[in-house]
Order: C-alpha cells, then structure tokens, then sequence
C-alpha cells in the first residue's frame, strides 16, 4: 500500500533544533511563519527556540514574514485577553529580530444569524492565510495556539497548494518548499483546557465537507472517525446528534500508548453514554494511536479508512467522517490522513469530511498555563527532505 | 463484544435503525392530533423545541416507513397506526399511497457563498435539484424497486409544466434522476474545493421550480399511474440563514402549491419573530406548534397518552426487565414506613409552630383541629398541619387590611383549604423534610416538559435504576418514590450543569436560570404561599420586550434576547403568551423547565408567575443573582 508519508521526518524534544540546523544551515531564506494571537503561551517557547536556531544555523534570511491569526467570536475571560494580547506582544518582539509581523483575524464561529456561517467564515480566514504564500523557501505553522478548525484548515490548504499533482513522481519534493508544522504539546495542560458552549453549526474544513451534503450520496453508510480526548463529551454529541446516523459504523480513535496508560481506559469510560450506552459500538472497532506520534495516528486512520472503503465498496460507497477531538499531534495525524483520502473528484465512491463543534468559551487557569511543561516537535511534511535519494526517517 | 444498549438512550426516534423499528416504536397517538388540513395544498409550518416530534411526524409520511406499517398491519400493536392511516387514505389495500418526498435543510444551505443574489439562485437550483432527485429515489422505494429498475419509471407532464426553465422534462425517471445527480454534484465540486472557489458558474435558479415539477408530474410504472398524492417535506429549516428561511416560506407561499409542503423547525422565542420570520398565516400558509397539538383542547392528558405509549414501546424492545407498561415499575404512594421519621419530625416542628397561635381566639378551632391531625403521624395528616399553617399565614396578612377579628370556624378552613393550597403543602414537605416529591407517571410526564427527548432521557435513568435492581436480584422490580426522586433530580442536577457545555450562550443562560429559579423558590416558599402551589416562571410585559430591541439597555438588550431566545428553542424555558388585563400590559410568561424546577425544587404546575424588569434579567444573566437565606436554609 502506498502512502505519502511511508516516510517522514519528525522530530521531538532536543532533536528539534537539530534538524533546524540541518534544514537551514547556511542557505538562503524566504520564510513564513505562521501563529495563532492566542492566550496559549508555548507559542512563545517555539518561537524563541525557532528564532535562536534559524540565527545560529548561519541562514541567510532573506525574508521573513509573521503572520499572526486573530480570532473573534470567541468569549474569553479577563484573564486569558490579557494573556492572548501579551502574548502577541512577546510574539512580535521575538520576531523582529528576523522579520516583520502581520495580523490577519478570522472568525472561526458565526456569531448570530445574519452573520457568516461558520464555516464560510472559516474557509475566508484560510484563503486570507494563504494569500501569503508566494515565493517563500519555508513555510512554518505553529499550531500551539491555533483552534484546531484552524490549522486543520490551514495544513490541508497548505498541503493542496505545495503537492501539485498527489500521484506524479516525488509529491511531497513539492518544488522544494519546506512545509513544517511545530507543536508544543504537553496532554495534562490540553486536558486541564476547559472548552464550553459549543456552537450548534458544525464547522467543517474547508474541502471536507461535500459527503455529508450531497443529497445522491446520503443513502451509503457513514463510518465515523471520533478522535477523543479529555472534556469534549458535549463536542461529541453535538456531531453525533447532527451528522451520525444510528446505522453509522463508529470506530473511536484512542490515545495509546501514552504518558498516563490509563488515559485510554479513563477516555473510553467519559464517553460510555454516547458511544457505547446508546450505540452499541463494539469494542474492537477501536483504534489506538501512539498519542506521541502523529505519523502513527496517520496510519492507523489511513489504513482504517482505506479498508472501510473497500468493503463497503460492495453495497454502492461509504461516506468518512473524522471528528478531531483529541490532542495535537492526533489531531495533525488525523488532517493527513484526511488529506491523502481526499478523493480528487466527486465521481468517486467515497468521500472524507472533517467536522467539529467549536466552543465559544475556553477556560484555563494562569497557573495552569505557566506551569505547563510543554515538548516541543516538528512534522517536516514537504520539501527538499523528500528529493529521491534523500530517505526520510523517523 | 458489544455493551447492551439502553433503549430509553437513544434519544430520537427519527434515527432509530430501521423503519420497522421506527414504525414499531412510533406512537399512533400522533396521528389522531394532526389537523385534516395539513393534507390539503399550501404551506403547513411546524414548530417545537428540539426532540418535540417534527422529525418524527415527518419521518412517518416517507415512503419505507409508511411500508412498514403496512407490512406490519397484522402486528397487533402496530394495527392501531396501520388502522389510522388508511382512515387517512395514505396506505390501502394495496399499499402507501402517499408519496413523502423528506429533505432536510441542514444539507449545507447555510454555507453557501454569501454573495446575496447568486446565493439565492444558487440556494433554489440546489433545493430544486435534490428535491427531484429525493422524489425519484421516494418513488422507487415505494415501489420497492431495485436501483436498477428506476428506468422502468415513466414522467408524464401537465400543463403547469411548460413554464419549468431549470428542470428537463425528460420520461425516464433514470435519466432525470442522473441529470439531477450530475447538477449536484458539479455544484459540490466548486463548493468544497479545498482552495480558492470558482462560483463564476455555478447555476442558479429564480424560483423554487421543483414544487411547481412534484405536482405536475405524473408517474407510471408498467402502465399503471402510480403515486398520485404528494407531500414535499423540508426539515430543519432553523438551519439556514436568516434570509434563506425568509424567501423560502415567501416564495413557496406565493407559489401557492397545490400539494402540502411541509417545512418544520425549531419554535423561535420572541412573540413577534414568528412572523416576522414565517410570514403571516393566511390560507396558503398555516403554522402549528407540536406542543400545543399534543396539549390541545384535552390539556397535559394528551402528552400523557402518548408519553407513556412511547415508554411501553420502548420498554417492549429490551429483555433485561420484563416488558408491560412502564408504569408499572415505579409506585405511586409512599408506604407509611419510608417516612414515618420525618412525619414524626414534621409533626413536632408544625405542632411547636402552631403552639403560637394557641392563646388567640381567632384561631383556636384550627389549632384544635391541628391538635387532632396530630395525632396520627401520616403523611395525609401532616399535609393538613401545612394547609393551617398556611393559611394561618394567610389570614394574618389579610387581618392587616380588615377588622375582622372573630373566630374561625373549621368550615372557615375547608372553605379557604384547595387542590393549590394541598400542592403547596406538598412542596413545602417535600422541601423541608426531603419527603420524596417527583415521582410516579405523571410527574415524569410532566417534568418532561411535553418533550420526548426530555421524557426518554429521565426514563432512561429509571430504567437504569430498575437495571440495577435487576442485577442485584431484587425480588421486586418497582423503583419506590425515594428513588424515583434521587434519580430524577439526579438527572435534573446533569441536565443543569451540562447547560454551559451544551449551549451556545450556555454560561449565561445558566446564570439566567439558576437566578430564575432562586427567585421563584423566594416567591414559592413564604410562609403565606401567596401563589400556590408555587412560582415556576418569570413574565416580562410588551414595554420590557421591546427595550430589548432599543439601545436602551447598549447591548445587553441583544445578548438577553438572544440567550432568551436559545432557552426557549433549547426547552429550558417555555414562552406563553399572557393577554393584557385592565391593570397591566401584555407580554411572555417564560416557565421553567419542568427538569430543572425538580433541581430547583419547585412543583410542577405551569401555574404561578412574577413580573420582572429587563434589566433585573441582564444582571441576573451577566452576574447571578444572590443567593437567598431562604435558599441557603433550604437547601
């Protein structure tokens, strides 16, 4: 079985800014670097440590732009508006010491009737995002504090931009552009992220959302993807009451191995009522993916939906859907997967959506926020790192 | 290995798995509410919160539910919907007669491109195209036919047709049916592009053509006319934007159809909205609210009937208890023995309480009559102890405005004693002493607001209880009033703190309705019960309403309506109109949810309500509302 990233390059912890002084060492640099203006503060950890290694590599940086993605619609307390303008601040001010910043708002909920849906809103910030994109050598997204609509968006546009033709030869050379998704994950914080009031429009990713919509295909079956992750039960059954049917084939997706191994078990227990109470899901329809690895989740979801679609190839086609609820790194495992199951027409007999209930309120405490302890890792999707001859490691 | 499911937990009975299984579990008590008319050509809108019964209703008219029932039609407790269909004319002999033709708005209207005219085009050719295609694949299934056999199916057109401009009039029911997938499909292949969209191209339409298409279409399958009656059906109409929702009811009103178009939504909260979003009702357009189809003319007994056949036919589709009615596993009484303890320390509490009014005269025949009661320790008698109290209470407010100072006989207090003041005991017992309140069917009904959803999701929890029980090997499988109640305000308790998860203005809304429901105990609970048997619902005059649409109250006005309007389409409030009278305004009374006054601890008649101010409301909303001492000792 092929797959676009049989082989990949990721990098965790100390093993990061190695492979930064590998891929910008002295070299010339177009580069743009995109970040959420969000009260997350292990944005500023990435880009400190980006910064100091892009300088000490000995790159020539040509160009540098930041473009900060701010967002309305969102209530948030006192506190973490305070917390998200500082953190703009500290933002900018690292990055002046290579580059100029930009700020581009997108609305990633729809604030009342008249206004957008949420996910037009969502597809407008996108291409506002990518309009950016010209003749850069590097584009780098830290997803540290984006909402995942957001860069979920943003990696599949990225990705369809860079990977002109997904079947010709070297897709992911993409022209040498190096496409880099930077994470500073740390679960127990993400899981101490309260998320309320959730919208009751579903926002669907741009490019992900045709199957669940086009009336001729309503009649094959839907096999739900749900991702799962601390305190997103109401998330959860926002999607389930709007997009999945009872004959639905439910395949959670949980994390495992992970740094608390009874994560999984806890998980499975917090959403007995809607996966297993009132639908019967079987227990060995659940997938466990490595909550480090976001190649690993990948695979397990690309193999799972491949397989998905050729069963139900028999009874006319199958419609996907993937619901990212979990951390980070899960969540980017899972848009790649999305990504490269993505029919190329709407001929064919199945199709991949994306769907998620934002919330409009997130909690966390300062206290929380400062003592996070966050790892930071690099997902190096596209670029010279995949030239023939040059074999991608893990 | 699957877990066995509980089957009071899947919720709607829209998606239940099968359409047999729809059919078995749809209550037949539906159809006898719904007006003749609605079978009649015009637009027929319906209302309710959500899990209030539209789905469902129009799930019943599709063509492979209508064949279920008719294939059940020798199921004895299915023969009963089988019976009432045919009455309708919709299924004979030889089969469903009805062609149910079901879309649903949430299909992605909402996230058209928002250039205003070409969505709207663009918004009628997608309607327009799906409600062919839904109408040929309808058909198909009501023949039974294969896919494959959709060729066999003949279109013939009368004269309305010529004027159709969007839609072929092809004969062949495939090749309709293909240029309607083909239509569609190129729309999506714009619309979900990952990049940037091209809607240079995209069709549009400039009326909703496939309504005028469904009634001038003839169908024939092997020579015969098949499918002669109709029904378009369009779900979910809260789903689309403002303006879609607007033009849709417009222009099919105008279109003046001469077969029932059936679109249903969520109620919307505000009095006024309803018209101004619905159009005003005339003879081409009609509205109903499912609330008041199932509680009219026979009041709450309706919802009742047909609540408790939803809880049977559930019940009949599990093996772990055994089946009947539901009823019959929760009692109805509380035995002697349960709560001889607190009658005893009610008694003693009520008799030093009333021990005030020994030495006054005018009150010496009831405290007499009390002493009596008092005697025996029951639950009958310490009610009667709490109506003397009560209106004792009464009677000396109402002693500040007269002169009337002689004594009070005990006909007197038969006299001024009522079903409300009883209530009012009821709940002050229950409040006081933790004597259990909510319990037996009809205030499970009740509590279930004239909602399914609401009434399945606290059945649930009993079932779960008598699960338990059944586990443990209980000898009796019947819940007894102590844990009736624990369970139930157990799941009132989840359904209140799940309000800032669930909701889009949660965290507001909860404020609202926990200061709500603090302010309608402080009313409840004084000593007199001015407004028994209690207060369950604020009212806010026409004068308050409209300074929520003003500057007035900055935008405070608008966050209230708005958190206002999604309690009332959620079912956390419920919005009644109350007329004007020589002394005040009209406006809405907004009741509480009866879930939520079991966590409140209020009763659950829809009867007692407060005048409030807007601006009560907002810091009420923004701050909460302090919590009361009466509260805090109560609680």
């Amino acid at each position: 079985m092929t797959m676009l990233w049989k082989h990949y390059v990721f990098r965790r912890g100390a093993e990061v800014p190695q492979l930064w002084n590998s891929l910008f060492e002295r070299r010339p640099v177009r580069l743009l670097y995109i970040a959420g203006r969000g009260f997350d503060i292990r944005a500023q950890g990435v880009m400190k440590s980006f910064v100091e290694n892009l300088r000490s590599s000995g790159a020539s940086v040509e160009n540098s732009e930041l473009l900060l993605v701010g967002f309305t619609g969102y209530q948030l307390g006192e506190e973490l508006v305070t917390q998200t303008t500082e953190n703009a601040a500290v933002l900018t001010s690292l990055f002046s010491t290579i580059g100029s910043a930009v700020e581009v708002t997108m609305s990633s909920s729809s604030g009342g009737e008249d206004d957008l849906s949420a996910s037009n809103a969502l597809r407008i910030g996108t291409e506002r995002v990518l309009e950016h994109v010209n003749q850069q050598t590097d584009i780098v997204i830290d997803v540290s504090s984006l909402p995942r609509v957001v860069y979920l968006a943003l990696l599949t546009g990225l990705l369809d931009r860079l990977i002109t033709n997904r079947n010709g030869p070297n897709p992911l050379l993409a022209g040498g552009i190096n496409l880099q998704v930077l994470v500073a994950e740390d679960p127990i914080l993400d899981g101490r992220i309260q998320s309320e009031d959730p919208s009751n429009d579903l926002v669907a990713i741009p490019g992900f959302s045709g199957v669940l919509h086009i009336e001729s295909v309503q009649d094959w079956p839907l096999v739900w993807f749900p991702i799962l992750g601390e305190n997103r039960r109401a998330q959860l059954e926002k999607v389930m009451a709007a997009a999945v049917p009872p004959t639905a084939e439910i395949c959670p997706v949980l994390p495992h191995p992970s740094r608390d191994p009874r994560r999984a078990d806890d998980l499975i227990v917090a959403y007995r009522v809607p996966l297993f109470d009132s639908r019967a899901t079987p227990v060995s329809n659940i997938l466990h993916a490595n909550e480090s690895n976001p190649f690993e989740a990948y695979r397990q979801l690309l193999k799972a939906m491949r397989r998905y679609r050729e069963s139900m190839a028999i009874v006319g086609g199958c419609r996907i859907l993937v619901t990212p609820l979990g951390s980070k790194l899960l969540t980017l495992g899972a848009g790649l997967a999305c990504f490269e199951m993505r029919p190329a027409t709407m001929d064919e007999n199945y199709g991949v959506a994306i769907s998620h209930a934002e919330p409009k309120r997130y909690s966390v405490s300062k206290e929380d926020l400062l003592a996070a302890n966050p790892e930071i890792s690099s997902l190096l999707l596209t670029g010279e790192a995949y030239a023939p001859g040059n074999g991608s490691t893990t | 290995m699957a877990y066995r499911t509980n089957p009071f937990l899947e919720r709607r009975a829209e998606r239940t798995t099968s359409d047999q299984e729809f059919a078995r579990l749809f209550s037949p008590t539906i159809l006898e509410r719904l007006p003749d008319e609605i079978f009649k050509g015009a637009v027929h809108v319906f209302r309710s919160p959500p899990g209030g019964g539209k789905t469902t209703l129009l799930r019943a008219f599709t063509p492979t539910a209508l064949r279920a029932f008719w294939q059940s039609k020798h199921v004895p407790e299915m023969s009963e919907a089988y019976h009432r269909l045919v009455a309708s004319e919709i299924l004979t002999e030889e089969g469903p007669q009805l062609l149910g033709v079901l879309l649903s708005c949430a299909s992605g209207y909402a996230d058209l491109p928002p250039a205003s005219i070409a969505q709207e085009g663009l918004f009628r050719a997608l309607l327009d195209c799906r409600t062919v295609l839904r109408a040929l694949r309808s058909l198909g299934a009501l023949l039974s036919l294969a896919p494959e056999q959709l060729g066999d199916i003949r279109l013939a057109y009368d004269a309305t047709a010529r004027d159709l401009q969007s839609i072929p009039l092809l004969q062949s029911a495939a090749e309709l049916s293909s240029w309607a997938e083909q239509r569609e499909r190129s729309v999506y292949a714009q619309l979900d592009s990952i990049g940037r969209r091209d809607t240079a191209n995209l069709p549009s339409d400039i009326r909703f053509e496939s309504v005028i298409w469904l009634h001038s279409v003839q169908f024939s399958f092997n020579g015969r006319i098949v499918a002669p009656r109709r029904i378009l059906m369009i779900d979910d109409l809260h789903k689309l934007r403002r303006k879609q929702r607007t033009i849709l009811i417009e222009e099919l009103t105008e279109l003046r159809p001469s077969i029932p178009v059936w679109l249903a939504e969520r109620s919307i909260a505000l009095g006024d909205d309803l018209l101004v979003q619905g159009g005003r009702e005339n003879r081409d357009l009609h509205q109903y609210a499912l609330e008041d189809l199932w509680a009219a003319t026979k009041g709450h007994h309706h919802f009742m009937a047909f609540a408790q056949n939803i809880l049977d036919r559930r019940l009949e589709t599990q093996s772990v208890i055994p089946t009947g009615a539901f009823s019959q596993h929760l009692r109805e009484e509380v035995q002697p023995d349960e709560a001889r303890e607190k009658v005893r320390e009610g008694v003693a509490a009520l008799r030093k309480e009333l021990d005030r009014y020994r030495q006054n005269p005018r009150y010496e025949n009831w405290v007499a009559l009390a002493d009596q009661h008092a005697a025996t320790t029951t639950l009958a008698s310490l009610r009667e102890l709490y109506v003397i109290r009560i209106l004792i209470a009464r009677d000396l407010q109402k002693r500040q405005l007269t002169l009337d100072l002689g004594p009070l006989s005990t006909h007197d207090l038969e006299d001024r004693d009522s079903s409300q003041t009883q209530g009012a005991a009821d709940i002050f017992i229950s409040d006081d002493l933790g004597v259990p309140y909510f319990f037996g069917i009809d205030r499970l009904c009740t509590m279930a607001t004239s909602n399914v959803e609401e009434l399945l999701s606290l059945a649930a929890a009993l079932f779960e209880g008598l699960e338990a029980k059944q586990v443990l090997r209980k000898p009796e499988l019947v819940l007894s009033p102590q844990e009736q109640h624990k369970l139930l305000t157990e799941v009132a308790r989840r359904k209140r703190d799940f309000i800032p998860k669930s909701h889009t203005e949660g965290t507001r809304a909860q404020r609202l309705l926990d200061s709500i429901g603090s302010y309608c105990r402080e009313r409840t609970f004084l000593p007199n019960a001015p407004y028994a048997p209690g207060v369950t619902g604020i009212r806010l005059s026409h004068g308050e309403l409209t300074k929520l649409g003003t500057d007035h109250l900055m935008q405070y006005g608008g966050i209230l309506r708005r958190v206002l309007s999604e309690c009332v389409a959620e079912n956390l409030l419920s919005a009644r109109p109350s007329a004007a009278s020589t002394s005040r305004d009209g406006g809405t009374v907004f009741y509480l949810n009866r879930t939520l006054c079991a966590h409140y601890g209020l009763p659950l008649q829809m009867g007692g309500w407060q005048d409030v101010i807007a601006e009560d409301l907002i810091e009420w909303m923004e701050r909460g509302r302090p919590v009361q001492q009466r509260l805090l000792n109560a609680r």
